[in-house]
């Protein structure tokens, strides 16, 4: 369990204990400090607040690798391209292409911005179900008039868990739709437009035909989108508003750091 | 309990699936429904849930009709349906998610929720899999919990919508026992297959072809009467050489319907001789 991608790690930590909300506010907290941090001084205090939360957490080093590796082309991606796209004074030519002393800078601020996300959420994921995470999201989104968009939060909630369901079982159909096709001739090298033609026309149908049969259980077991109950009965104890007071106060001053150092 | 009068179903291609289908379902029966591919029994029982509604005629579940959208609810709360594939009713990501599913849908308490999950996953012997994915498991542990998904809601009466039709010979065995239990239980049973065995324990047996019931009654006369052939189906092994005997006027009394019943009668017969 530990080597996948952004996966439940079970334990008893005090993250673990943690209402699922408090852990998510918590997310959405860090985020916004992520993306507000300039300096390198910010970053760093960034650093030691997620420090802390992963000792807080009996979460693995490998865990947590587990889930910044697989963005890694993204990430380079992210990189070259402040790297060689950002105006300043030069320090090296590339292929013709100037690298600047700032697109260096700038690069390795949004990398490691959008590493700090992976890392955070990896926190989440490890110390909390899927499910536990869906019924935290539905309950924050609770009070918010979605009526007006048409959607409630049990809609978006059971929007969510079903595709952490299916995904896994639409890579299952994917797979067996693939080897029936390549036992019937399909040659996906010499042709791969034909192959692709081959494979999407028949899981589009397969996709249409499995939501189709769930959306006719979830009727017949009384799913009408509108108030529901939850077998997890979440509470937040004192536990949770002591931690969300302290990552508030924490994240006040990382926020308000520039202007401290300014005074 | 449940009174079908007239019924006929067009589906918007035009092709009449149920033509003038009457039928009346006892409370605490155990009906199974046969009949070839197409024959209609699908469809039919789909408008015991109100999933389907009447294109013609009339379907009354505990006195309220399928017709008036406002008693869907407490239809489908009375008749709950299991359907032929597992895996494309699962909701929860683990067992007894999904087995809160409907509990959650009725706005049922966290308490009463754990309460009646953990017996109903012990009705159905998944207590040790409640946390487990339902993907991990094999078909006919999949179909259980879609057994165990429809009983944690309490209906009066369970659908099984040719649930047997993707498992092994055991797999489908473990499944037909445990709709054996749950008609023990109390409940009212509806099975709908194509596979005639599974109809020898139960009370009634209705067949369908070209969307209408052409034979109802016990198993065991139908099975005696021979004309299961005429549409489609075919008897058992088992059954077909106890008719054998019976027709030969070797074995008398009632027609064996199980390897053990056969059996016996065999072993009383050399007795006697």
């Amino acid at each position: 369990m530990t080597g996948m991608f952004f996966s439940y790690i079970p334990g008893n930590s005090l993250l673990h204990r943690l209402d699922p909300r408090s852990k998510i506010i918590g997310i959405m907290l860090a985020s916004i400090l992520i993306f507000r941090a300039m300096s390198v001084y910010e970053m760093l205090a960034i650093g030691v607040v997620f420090s802390i939360l992963f000792l807080l957490s009996s979460t693995t080093v490998k865990a947590v690798y587990s889930s910044v590796y697989p963005m890694r082309i993204i990430l380079i991606f992210i990189f070259t391209i402040h790297l060689f796209f950002t105006e300043g004074s030069s320090i090296l030519s590339v292929f013709g292409m100037n690298i600047s002393y700032e697109g260096l800078l700038k690069g390795s601020t949004v990398t490691l911005r959008f590493i700090y996300l992976l890392m955070f959420a990896s926190l989440l994921t490890s110390s909390t179900p899927s499910s536990l995470i869906t019924v935290g999201i539905e309950r924050l989104l609770r009070p918010f008039p979605l009526k007006v968009l048409g959607i409630s939060s049990f809609d978006l909630a059971a929007m969510m868990s079903m595709s952490l369901y299916f995904v896994p079982l639409l890579h299952g159909s994917f797979n067996d739709l693939k080897d029936a096709q390549l036992s019937r001739g399909l040659d996906m090298k010499r042709h791969p437009f034909k192959a692709m033609y081959s494979l999407t026309v028949p899981m589009i149908r397969v996709a249409f035909r499995m939501a189709d049969d769930l959306a006719m259980s979830m009727e017949s077991r009384c799913y009408q989108g509108v108030h529901r109950t939850s077998i997890f009965d979440l509470r937040f104890g004192r536990m949770d508003f002591l931690c969300i007071s302290i990552f508030g106060l924490l994240s006040a001053i990382i926020f308000f750091m520039p202007v401290l150092q300014d005074f | 309990m449940i009174q079908i009068n007239d019924l006929s179903h067009r589906f918007p291609n035009g092709n009449l699936a149920l033509d003038s289908v009457n039928l009346n379902i006892k409370k605490g029966e155990f009906v199974v429904i046969a009949g070839r591919n197409g024959s209609g029994k699908s469809t039919l029982v789909r408008h015991m849930n109100a999933l389907l509604l009447p294109s013609s005629g009339n379907v009354i579940v505990n006195g309220m009709g399928s017709s008036d959208q406002k008693d869907h609810w407490d239809i489908r709360q009375a008749v709950s349906m299991v359907f032929q594939n597992p895996d494309s009713q699962f909701v929860g990501m683990t067992v007894e998610e999904d087995v809160a599913f409907g509990l959650e849908n009725l706005g049922m308490a966290s308490d009463n929720i754990r309460e009646s999950v953990d017996r109903c996953l012990q009705f159905a012997g998944l207590s040790e899999y409640s946390k487990t994915s339902p993907i991990h498991l094999s078909g006919g542990q999949k179909q259980k919990v879609a057994i165990a998904s429809v009983l944690a809601m309490y209906p009066e009466c369970i659908i099984f919508d040719e649930v047997t039709s993707m498992l092994d010979h055991a797999s489908c065995n473990d499944v037909m026992d445990l709709i054996n239990s749950v008609h023990k239980a109390g409940k009212t049973v509806i099975h709908v297959t194509h596979r005639l065995e599974e109809a020898t324990t139960a009370d009634r047996l209705i067949v369908m072809d070209a969307g209408r019931i052409v034979l109802d009654d016990t198993p065991s006369n139908i099975f005696l009467s021979g004309k299961v052939s005429d549409f489609g189906l075919e008897l058992p092994p088992i059954i077909a050489l106890a008719k054998k005997f019976k027709d030969s006027g070797i074995l008398q009394g009632y027609l064996a319907l199980s390897k053990d019943e056969l059996l016996e009668d065999l072993c009383q017969l050399i007795l006697k001789t």
